[in-house]
């Protein structure tokens, strides 16, 4: 696996969470973390850089009289992710090749 | 290709994997709690079933320990709802319950708590000279388990679109009104039966219902 091809945000583990969570569909901000079982500082963090790089995207109102933020993957969230699990495939095939 | 390379993909893939899985509206840990709590009130009826066929030593151990044999069914519907809810922590702490499926959970610990409320029954007398020993009362909560039961399963039904489950409540709903409306004591013996297996087998039909659906992958 090179380190170097692989995009920041797959660097941290959490952050893969985060991702594999919202490719799925949209998530609220709780349950981002039941699913994840992060700490709010750490979630709030690894989501702000990933909406800095324009992984996912915030939409913030109200339900019930009560705050409510929504993430949902971007089309380049999405596209990255996509590439990332196929890289991932393409070493687990190169594996298997050269142990047959 | 080094191992930890390897070691590394692996990882990431199950991780990926494992995130899918809890996110997916499978309904995995709700059913997994269902088909448990069919398991608790299996034995739980089996205990009130042994109970009920050996009334007079019950009796007997009421009259040497009055104290706790008058909390003993009590302490014990408790006991079994305290067991019930301590499956559901432990099954949701493993796999958490997200939205919907958190929801609904709640809606079905409130019918199940609704239950174990032991009904309260009072006898008033017109005359002091009635003999209360020769009054025998029976108390019968069938029809509203089982209209309890109907409004979780059309809940569960409404919100997840599986439409077997509303079959399933509309049947009880007609059962339990045939039951309050209709003196049927012909089918007495039936009743009480049927009072005994509907909570678990309510439990163990949806358990396993919502198990299907996901092995179906709808």
């Amino acid at each position: 696996l090179d380190v170097n091809s692989i995009p920041d945000i797959f660097q941290s583990k959490l952050r893969i969470a985060i991702v594999s969570c919202l490719i799925m569909g949209e998530k609220t901000f709780k349950e981002v973390k039941e699913i994840t079982g992060a700490t709010d500082g750490n979630l709030s963090v690894q989501i702000s850089k990933m909406e800095d790089s324009g992984y996912i995207t915030k939409h913030k109102d109200f339900f019930n009289n009560k705050p409510r933020t929504r993430y949902n993957l971007t089309e380049k969230g999405q596209n990255e992710f996509v590439n990332y699990v196929n890289t991932l495939d393409n070493v687990l095939r190169q594996y298997s090749n050269k142990d047959k | 290709m080094d191992e930890k390379t390897l070691h590394e993909a692996v990882e990431n893939i199950s991780l990926i994997k494992g995130v899918i899985d809890r996110t997916s509206r499978s309904f995995v840990a709700f059913s997994k709690i269902f088909i448990y709590w069919s398991i608790l009130f299996i034995l739980n009826s089996v205990i009130t079933l042994l109970m009920t066929l050996n009334k007079e030593k019950v009796l007997e151990v009421s009259k040497q320990y009055p104290v706790l044999s008058n909390q003993y069914s009590n302490f014990f519907l408790i006991g079994v709802t305290l067991v019930a809810f301590l499956i559901y922590r432990a099954v949701s702490k493993k796999i958490p319950l997200v939205g919907l499926e958190k929801h609904l959970m709640k809606v079905w610990l409130l019918v199940l708590a609704m239950n174990v409320i032991p009904p309260k029954i009072g006898i008033s007398t017109a005359t002091a000279a009635m003999d209360l020993g020769s009054i025998s009362v029976q108390s019968n909560n069938f029809s509203i388990i089982l209209f309890s039961l109907s409004i979780a399963l059309i809940t569960t039904s409404l919100f997840t679109g599986y439409k077997q489950l509303s079959y399933a409540g509309i049947i009880y709903i007609t059962i339990s009104v045939f039951h309050s409306y209709l003196n049927l004591s012909v089918f007495e013996g039936l009743v009480q039966v049927l009072s005994l297996i509907a909570i678990p087998s309510t439990f163990l039909y949806t358990g396993l219902f919502l198990k299907s659906q996901r092995v179906r992958g709808n």
